[in-house]
C-alpha cells in the first residue's frame, strides 16, 4: 500500500565483539512533524587500531527498524523494499579522527556516504550522517497527503 | 464516602496495573507530531482532523482489541474516514462530533450533585482545493450549551444553543506559510482539551472564546509561530466583543520538545486583559509526553475601575499504558495576587479509545482552596466523558 510515512536508511559501525549496535533513523514529515525508526539489532564486527576503526560489513534487517506505530512500520519497511532486499548494509567502513566513510546499501543501490563520529562513553562512539532516499531509488513516500522530506538523518551508537 | 473510597481504590489499582505495563508508545508529540498541522486542518489544533490524523487516530491511538487479529492495519486506516469509509472525493471532508459529560460535583459528599451535559454535538464540512490543498474552508455548526457563567443571566439571551464555534477560510501558498480568516480560537498557550483548565479559563481562551479575525501561521522544523488579530465574536453584542491580538512561538529542542512563549492582549467595553505565558511540550521516549504552562494575566475592569493580577500553572503528564489506553495526571495552580488566595487542583484520569472514533475518559479532580480570609473545604469532582465522531 502507499508508502506511509517512511523512509530512511541506516546503520552504522564498529566493534570487535559481535554485539548489537543501535541505530536511529530520523525522518522529517511534510508539512510538519517527524518520527524515528530505531533498532538495537545492528550486527557486524568493528576493528579498532589505534584511533582508527574499520568494519567490513554492518547490517540490520529492515524489519527490525521500528517506528512505534504498526501501520507506519509496515509502510516504512515496504517503502524500503524489504521483501526483495531485507537488509540494509554499511560496508567498507573506515574512520579516524572523527571522520569516516562507508558504502551504504539500500534497495540494492550502493552509495559512498561520509560520516562524523564522536566518543560516547568509554566503549561507544556515536556516528552521524545524512542521506537522500531518492539517491537509493526509493519512491516519494506519501500517506494521506502527508509526505516525507528527501533527507534523512541517521545516528548510530556503536560498541567499540 | 464509601463510594469515593472504593472508587479511589479501584482507580489507584488500575493506574498501577497499567503503569507497570506501560509500553510507552507515543501520544502525539511523543510520536513526533510536534506540530498540530500534521493531523488537523487548523494549524494550531482543535477542530476537525485531516485524513492523516484520522488514520493515526485509528491505527496508533485507538486500541485494536475489538478488531479481529487478521484485520490489516491498512484497512483500519482506510475505515477511519467519514462513516467508516475511505474518502472518495478529493475536495470535501464532512465530519460529525459529539461530546457528553457526566459530572458529579462534590463527589462522595452529602451535597453531591449529578448532571449530564451535552458539551458538543456538531457537524463540520471542510473543503479543499488547489495544489497541495492550498485553499481550504472549514465550517462547524451544531449544539453547544450556554456557558455556565451566563446561565440564568440576561447575557444568556445573547448566546444561541445552536451556533458555530469555528468557521474560516485558509490559504497556504507553501508548506511553511498559512493565512486564515474567520472565527477561530486565539493563538495563545497550549490548547489543552480540558477547557476548564486554569490555563484556559484565566486568560479567557476557552471553549466559547473564539473570535473573528485573521491568523498567520509559519512553520519550520526548528520553530513554529502564529499571530492572530481579532475583532471579537461578531455574533455577540458589540460591547462584549473582545478585540485584540495574540501570538505564540514555539522552538524545537531535540526533536520532540517544544519550548513556547505566548502573549495576548484583548479588551471590550468592560474588561482589558493582558496575558503572557511560557510553556514546554515534551515527548518522552516511546511516546508518552508531559506539558507544562505557566502564565500571568492582568485584568482591568472598566465600569468600576479595578485591577487584578492572576497567575496560573498547568502540569500534565500523558502516559501511554497500552495502545488505546492513556493515564493522565494533572496538577494545576491558580493565584489571585490581590487577596493572595490560591487554588490547587490535581487528579488522575484514564483515557480509553476502545475503537476508532470512540473516546471514553474518566477524571477525578481534587480542588483545594487556600485563603487568608475564608476556609473552604476540599472538593472532589468526578467526570465521565464520552466522545464520538464520524
Amino acid at each position: 500500500m502507499k508508502g506511509l510515512i517512511a523512509l530512511g536508511t541506516g546503520l552504522m559501525m564498529m566493534s570487535s565483539l559481535v554485539c548489537a549496535h543501535e541505530v536511529v533513523v530520523k525522518v522529517s514529515l511534510s508539512p510538519a512533524g517527524s518520527f524515528e525508526a530505531k533498532s538495537a539489532k545492528v550486527k557486524g564486527d568493528v576493528k579498532k587500531t589505534g584511533n582508527s576503526f574499520t568494519a567490513e560489513n554492518l547490517w540490520v534487517k529492515t524489519e527490525e527498524l521500528k517506528t512505534g506505530i504498526t501501520l507506519r512500520d509496515e509502510h516504512f519497511h515496504k517503502h524500503l523494499n524489504f521483501e526483495k532486499f531485507p537488509k540494509i548494509a554499511f560496508t567498507q567502513v573506515s574512520a579516524a579522527d572523527g571522520k569516516g566513510s562507508g558504502t551504504l546499501v539500500i534497495n540494492d543501490i550502493k552509495k559512498v556516504v561520509p560520516f562524523t563520529y564522536k566518543a560516547s562513553g568509554a566503549n561507544k562512539v556515536e556516528a552521524t550522517f545524512k542521506v537522500k532516499p531518492s539517491d537509493f531509488k526509493l519512491k516519494e513516500a506519501k500517506y494521506m497527503e502527508i509526505g516525507v522530506e528527501d533527507e534523512v538523518e541517521v545516528v548510530a551508537l556503536i560498541d567499540v | 464516602m464509601f463510594n469515593k473510597a472504593l472508587f479511589l481504590s479501584i482507580i489507584s489499582v488500575f493506574s498501577l496495573f497499567l503503569t507497570k505495563n506501560a509500553y510507552a508508545y507515543p501520544n502525539f508529540i511523543g510520536h513526533g507530531y510536534n506540530s498540530c498541522i500534521t493531523c488537523h486542518y487548523n494549524p494550531f489544533g482543535n477542530g476537525p482532523i485531516n485524513d492523516y490524523g484520522r488514520a493515526v487516530s485509528a491505527t496508533a491511538i485507538s486500541s485494536r482489541g475489538f478488531y479481529n487479529d487478521s484485520k490489516p492495519e491498512d484497512l483500519i486506516g482506510k475505515e477511519s474516514g467519514f462513516f467508516f469509509k475511505e474518502a472518495t472525493s478529493k475536495h470535501f471532508r464532512p465530519s460529525a462530533s459529539y461530546r457528553g459529560l457526566l459530572l458529579k460535583r462534590n463527589f462522595g459528599e452529602e451535597s453531591e450533585k449529578t448532571e449530564y451535559i451535552h458539551m458538543q454535538a456538531d457537524v463540520n464540512l471542510v473543503t479543499k482545493f488547489g495544489q497541495n490543498d492550498k485553499f481550504i474552508t472549514s465550517v462547524s455548526f451544531g449544539y453547544a450549551p450556554v456557558p455556565r457563567s451566563l446561565q440564568n443571566t440576561p447575557g444568556a439571551d445573547s448566546v444561541k444553543e445552536y451556533r458555530t464555534r469555528e468557521h474560516y477560510i485558509g490559504y497556504r501558498p507553501s508548506p511553511e506559510w498559512g493565512f486564515y480568516a474567520g472565527l477561530m480560537d486565539k493563538t495563545y498557550g497550549i490548547r489543552v482539551v480540558e477547557h476548564t483548565s486554569y490555563a484556559r479559563t484565566t486568560p479567557q481562551v476557552t471553549m466559547d472564546d473564539q473570535a473573528h479575525g485573521v491568523t498567520m501561521h509559519f512553520n519550520k522544523p526548528q520553530f513554529e509561530a502564529g499571530v492572530n488579530v481579532f475583532v471579537g465574536n461578531l455574533t455577540q453584542d458589540e460591547s462584549l466583543r473582545m478585540k485584540g491580538a495574540a501570538g505564540t512561538f514555539e522552538y524545537t529542542l531535540f526533536e520532540k520538545n517544544r519550548l513556547g512563549l505566548s502573549a495576548l492582549n484583548q479588551s471590550n467595553d468592560y474588561l482589558k486583559l493582558t496575558a503572557y505565558a511560557a510553556h514546554i511540550r515534551s515527548g518522552l521516549d516511546n511516546g508518552s509526553s508531559i506539558i507544562f504552562e505557566v502564565g500571568k494575566v492582568d485584568k482591568e475592569t472598566k465600569m468600576i475601575v479595578s485591577e487584578k493580577t492572576e497567575y496560573y500553572a498547568n502540569f500534565q503528564n500523558h502516559i501511554k499504558a497500552t495502545r488505546g489506553t492513556y493515564i493522565l495526571n494533572s496538577v494545576e495552580y491558580y493565584k489571585n495576587a490581590i487577596d493572595k488566595s490560591y487554588r490547587v487542583r490535581f487528579g488522575p484520569s484514564i483515557q480509553y479509545f476502545p475503537i476508532s472514533k470512540v473516546e471514553l475518559r474518566v477524571d477525578l479532580y481534587n480542588t483545594r482552596n487556600f485563603s487568608q480570609v475564608v476556609s473552604v473545604k476540599d472538593r472532589w469532582d468526578l467526570m465521565a466523558q464520552i466522545h464520538l465522531w464520524l
